[in-house]
């Protein structure tokens, strides 16, 4: 990888200090962008959508074409905005899996499951936001058809839990394996990661609750699992900004460690460097 | 055996008896037909909910040894007791 | 590596006022994690009953407190099994500490079993969630219960097979610890649902 001179290679990053930089500044960046997710998913699905709380699910199918056409012009743009928002996700949990790796180093099998699984539910994001659209496309239409879409994506939310348990579980996985002075995360934090798999599986059981805490609106398929998920991720980026401050703090430590000969080693090659450019 | 009762010796079996006890009781009070009026099963069944919450932080203090656990741990749990026991009854009572 | 001699003489050399926390720290964030969402199906389910007391009641005679006192004496003793092998292991008596391990993983076991032949003699008698509302709590908790009651055997196996080693390391009477706590969980969620799903009118 060093031995890359043209830049045209992944090495060239290890040689040019302000192209360093500028790849420091992007990790930070996608890190910071679950917190900028959470906020404008909550700012369109909120006030505009009007989706918290959702729709309930023992709802007619009319009450709930009505829900529709209501808000038409809010459900539409707050969905798109959702799906902006939800993309975000994306850059943050490639964040986790690059982490992963320094964990794992070449052998990584955690970090690409992490990845895939988080590929999952951004998709699915999209595919449900999608399918909501569909549901406020043409309010006329008949509200069965109109309440089976919402239906798809409610469940979707609740019930695509698999890969979700699946990504807390490879992170708590990682965080155990972490033997450094200062883990990413934690002994507590792995056991966070577990509890929120555990936890947000709860919402499986909507498909067999029209009502009630166990419905899709209700506290454990809808509320528990939400806020789990949030606070759960929140606590990973908290983390992460944590180890990158503790690895800029090391990288600073060592730099200042070899100034100094670096310094002279520079100054003792400069006479023999100026005669050879002269001539 | 030998080798057991000396282990067995202990505040914790004290606190299982109390345990199995109180168990026994709120069986009792639980499945006794004998009260008529509404308002005596609600007595009742507060007093069953009560002895539950002492149960269980005789569970946390003695068999979890929160006991001898450091102040902030214990004080968890003791919080976790009374708030969750103050929710239940209250929830209960108001119904 | 320190090994659990170590440990014990830490313990039994340790004045009565030095205090410890049993397990390491995180698994009592995941112990306390669960107990919250415990207690907030616990209120759930007595502020759906107050929608409909009597349907409740009705419904509640149908159950046999047999099942429900016998089950919460079964794992009352488990914990006893439990709470005394981690003594037994500090005490360095650790020829029976798996048998204790194995009284209590049997006392779980007999708690599913008769659990399952509740739930079992329920669905016969066409009492399903689907029934009313008082039997979807009672699956759905029961269920959730058991749930982690099983995970709890799994835990137990674990403790049984660390129980057998010739000596155990600091970090692994760490997780011995902390899986007896995960134990008397299972044990105390029981102690508080029995009242509320089989007694409480």
């Amino acid at each position: 990888m060093r031995d890359a001179t043209d830049g045209s290679t992944i090495g060239f990053w290890d040689d040019n200090p302000q192209a360093a930089l500028f790849q420091k500044r992007l990790w930070k960046a996608c890190i910071y962008c679950w917190p900028v997710c959470l906020i404008t998913f909550l700012i369109f699905f909120l006030p505009i959508a009007g989706f918290i709380p959702p729709p309930k699910e023992n709802w007619s199918a009319d009450r709930l074409a009505e829900f529709y056409s209501d808000n038409l012009t809010g459900i539409r743009i707050g969905l798109i905005g959702s799906m902006f928002a939800s993309a975000l996700m994306l850059p943050f949990f490639t964040v986790i899996s690059a982490e992963m790796k320094k964990i794992e180093g070449r052998m990584s099998l955690l970090a690409p499951i992490q990845f895939g699984a988080a590929m999952i539910l951004v998709a699915f994001f999209q595919i449900i936001a999608l399918f909501w659209l569909v549901s406020s496309l043409r309010p006329g239409r008949d509200p069965e058809v109109i309440r089976a879409f919402n239906d798809y994506g409610w469940l979707v939310w609740t019930i695509l839990i698999p890969t979700y348990s699946l990504q807390f579980i490879c992170m708590a996985v990682a965080g155990f394996m972490d033997r450094r002075p200062e883990p990413i995360w934690p002994r507590w934090a792995s056991y966070v990661n577990i509890w929120v798999a555990i936890t947000g599986a709860g919402g499986v059981l909507a498909v067999f609750f029209h009502s009630g805490p166990f419905s899709w609106n209700g506290i454990m398929g809808y509320w528990i699992p939400v806020i789990a998920f949030a606070a759960g991720m929140s606590m990973t980026a908290v983390l992460l900004l944590r180890r990158m401050r503790y690895e800029e703090g090391l990288e600073a430590a060592t730099a200042e460690e070899s100034a100094t000969p670096a310094v002279a080693r520079r100054s003792s090659a400069a006479p023999t460097q100026v005669p050879a450019g002269a001539s | 055996m030998s080798t057991l009762t000396p282990l067995l010796k202990n505040r914790a079996s004290i606190a299982w008896l109390f345990l199995i006890l109180a168990t026994l009781l709120s069986w009792r009070l639980g499945t006794d037909h004998g009260l008529s009026s509404d308002d005596d099963h609600r007595l009742v069944s507060s007093v069953i909910v009560l002895v539950a919450f002492v149960k269980i932080r005789l569970v946390g203090l003695y068999f979890m040894e929160l006991r001898d656990s450091p102040l902030p741990l214990r004080l968890v749990f003791e919080g976790y007791c009374l708030v969750v026991c103050a929710a239940v009854l209250g929830t209960f009572l108001a119904s | 590596m320190s090994t659990i001699t170590r440990a014990a003489d830490e313990k039994v050399g340790r004045p009565k006022t030095e205090q410890h926390v049993p397990g390491e720290v995180g698994t009592w964030v995941f112990i306390f994690g669960d107990m919250t969402i415990f207690a907030i199906l616990f209120v759930t389910y007595l502020y759906y009953r107050a929608d409909d007391p009597k349907l409740f009641d009705a419904s509640q005679k149908h159950l046999d407190q047999t099942y429900g006192a016998v089950n919460t004496l079964l794992l009352l003793l488990s914990s006893l099994l439990v709470a005394t092998a981690v003594r037994a292991v500090r005490a360095r008596k650790v020829q029976i500490v798996p048998w204790l391990i194995a009284g209590a993983f049997s006392c779980g076991l007999a708690f599913s079993g008769l659990k399952i032949a509740e739930w079992h003699e329920k669905v016969s008698h066409g009492l399903k969630p689907a029934t009313n509302d008082f039997y979807m709590y009672y699956f759905v908790l029961t269920g959730l219960h058991w749930f982690h009651l099983i995970i709890g055997l799994f835990v137990l196996s674990f403790l049984f097979y660390l129980a057998r080693k010739p000596e155990m390391s600091k970090r692994q009477f760490g997780f011995f610890e902390g899986g007896a706590c995960f134990w008397h969980m299972v044990d105390l969620l029981w102690i508080v649902l029995f009242p509320l799903l089989y007694l409480v009118k």
